[in-house]
């Protein structure tokens, strides 16, 4: 269980998240979903420990976050941030490799080439990473958080990915490709929080949505509860009408919101 | 599926092979630098005394032991210190262009030769005595550590050292220094003009087994050490958040490498004075090579940067004997061009 108790976060004197509570549930997809500069990515940098909360506390697995060492903070969760610059001629093995030493244990033999395979970059282990695409620069730091975290579950309880705007840069076989294989992490066991900013997407793969407007959190249920047409609107300050398809859930067009 | 070959494929030698052959090119200049000198004693000489066939005489063991070995230590020492400080704070700052002179060690063990060389006659006689010879070492040492500690004071906020402060940092200490050593160059005579356009070139004339051993005790802890901070050093490379996403300390990586910096380059500075350029094209060229990872970046970096120095040396001893150049000079001459070239071909390749 990831726990978040009335958390507050100021920063250059502007409170970025308001007493914001919160539970993310293992073997589900939890995405936060928010208009610009509601406080999607603070939250998350929140919850992975890379900015302390002004009040508030979070726990991981029932321990206190910021209680525990970096090293150990390593085996329980990785995380996909939006920008991650490479500053040396790194190989795209080298950086899987990375990923694959930040968690102890045994390492599966062939694990980068599945891992390669599994985010659609077969046989580009040693490519250099500066000569990929930007899609395939993202891929590929999912493929190292998914070898940091190539371990839905341990001994020490369930493991989380952070995925924040996991899939910015990419086409749309390889967003659903991406949510598909972060769906199956939790299918294993795992725990996944993502920043998403594609409404039908959301739809699609969330178990549970967190609705997050300035600073406070708006909502948090089902797809269905939150992706409603009162909600959507009062969160983005923009008339939004949601459709239902009775197989798959809420479903919204761009050009029907708006007007 | 065959696994074809890419044309962008970077194919990365064997690392351990890699240091090996450096390990042997490093052991094949030394005993070429042993061989090389004004008092004769060639390589040849040498291997037939190793073995056995015919002893040293008297002289030939003091040139050996006295002048050539203390000399060859030193090269050794300082072009390791300098190539490993290098590397450790590229790997620090994620750039691969930043040298320990860009913070202001460099500056900082200057000023504080500088002002050995120019006030140290004012010193009290009893105070003196015991420094001695030591003394301008003993400075620049005090000189870079001083800067090293103001530097991470200044840009250490709340627990975090952010990388732009301290370059920012750097930049004002070394102009500080910069004004502090035009001042003192100002008031020097012409002896102590002479000795400190000498020691901002650069220089292993003056190797002894003194001067070794004042410098040792810093150099050699960081040589075998760093590699411990390799891994570290490589996930800094994705950004400090991401690394500690990796579970990397990243401020206990942080004040590590900049002590270990501080400590190598401001020894080095001390006993053979100002020598560009090591710190910069070393790692890049071993990066070339073998790839970013530390953990063979570090090791061959310091067996790189020893031979490369060795190598200046026998160059700047042999190009004008029986004059000597200063190997600063060389080092510059023969280093620039490769720094420019690295320069003009990583040019919108990879941010630097």
């Amino acid at each position: 269980m990831l726990h978040a108790r009335s958390l507050t976060l100021t920063r250059n004197g502007r409170e970025v998240l308001s007493d914001i509570t919160l539970a993310a549930h293992p073997r589900e997809v939890t995405v936060i979903i928010g208009p610009n500069g509601a406080g999607k990515s603070t939250l998350l940098a929140a919850l992975t420990g890379d900015l302390s909360p002004d009040h508030g506390s979070i726990h991981l697995n029932g321990d206190a976050l910021l209680s525990l060492s970096p090293r150990a903070l390593a085996a329980r969760r990785a995380v996909l941030t939006q920008n991650t610059p490479v500053a040396f001629p790194f190989t795209v093995a080298e950086l899987i490799r990375l990923g694959i030493e930040a968690t102890p244990g045994p390492i599966p033999p062939g694990l980068t080439d599945r891992l390669l395979s599994e985010v659609d970059l077969p046989g580009m282990a040693h490519r250099p990473y500066h000569a990929l695409s930007g899609g395939e620069a993202q891929r590929v730091h999912f493929a190292r958080i998914l070898a940091q975290a190539r371990h839905a579950t341990t001994a020490q309880g369930p493991v989380w990915l952070f995925l924040d705007e996991p899939v910015s840069s990419l086409d749309i076989a390889h967003q659903l490709m991406v949510m598909h294989r972060a769906r199956r992490f939790a299918a294993e066991g795992g725990g996944v929080i993502a920043v998403l900013h594609d409404l039908n997407l959301t739809a699609m793969v969330a178990d549970r949505v967190l609705l997050l407007s300035q600073g406070r959190l708006l909502a948090s249920g089902t797809p269905d509860e939150v992706l409603t047409d009162d909600l959507l609107t009062r969160a983005y300050r923009c008339p939004i009408r949601t459709r239902r398809s009775p197989d798959r859930g809420a479903w919204l067009l761009p050009q029907m919101a708006g007007t | 599926m065959v696994a074809l070959p890419h044309a962008g494929e970077a194919s990365r030698p064997d690392p351990l092979h890699v240091t090996l052959l450096l390990a042997t090119l490093l052991a094949a200049v030394s005993l070429l630098s042993l061989g090389t000198g004004a008092a004769g004693l060639p390589p040849a000489r040498l291997l037939s005394a190793a073995v056995g066939s015919a002893p040293l005489t008297q002289a030939e063991t003091l040139v050996l032991f006295e002048i050539r070995l203390p000399r060859l230590v030193m090269g050794l020492m300082v072009g390791a210190a300098l190539a490993v400080a290098g590397a450790l704070m590229q790997g620090l700052f994620r750039n691969p262009l930043a040298d320990p002179g860009i913070v202001g060690v460099g500056a900082g063990a200057g000023l504080g030769a500088v002002l050995a060389i120019v006030l140290g006659g004012l010193l009290p006689p009893a105070v003196a005595a015991v420094i001695g010879g030591h003394l301008v070492p003993f400075a620049a040492f005090l000189g870079g550590w001083t800067a090293t500690l103001i530097l991470t004071r200044a840009a250490a906020s709340g627990g975090d050292t952010s990388i732009a402060t301290l370059l920012l940092a750097g930049i004002a200490l070394g102009a500080i220094a910069g004004a502090a050593t035009g001042i003192l160059t100002y008031l020097a005579d012409d002896q102590q003009l002479r000795d400190l356009t000498f020691w901002s070139m650069g220089s292993l004339a003056g190797a002894s087994w003194a001067k070794i051993a004042t410098a040792l005790p810093l150099i050699l802890p960081v040589l075998l050490l760093s590699p411990l901070l390799a891994r570290a050093l490589n996930a800094l490379a994705l950004g400090e958040a991401q690394a500690a996403h990796m579970g990397i300390a990243v401020e206990r990586t942080k004040r590590l490498a900049i002590l270990g910096t501080a400590a190598a380059a401001g020894a080095a500075t001390a006993i053979a004075g100002g020598i560009g350029f090591i710190g910069i094209v070393v790692p890049h060229l071993l990066r070339l090579a073998t790839g970013p990872d530390h953990r063979t970046l570090l090791p061959n970096a310091a067996l790189l940067g020893g031979t490369l120095l060795i190598g200046a040396d026998m160059i700047a001893r042999t190009l004008a004997a029986p004059a000597e150049l200063p190997i600063g000079i060389v080092t510059a001459t023969l280093s620039a061009p490769v720094f420019l070239w690295i320069l003009l071909r990583r040019k919108g390749l990879a941010g630097i």
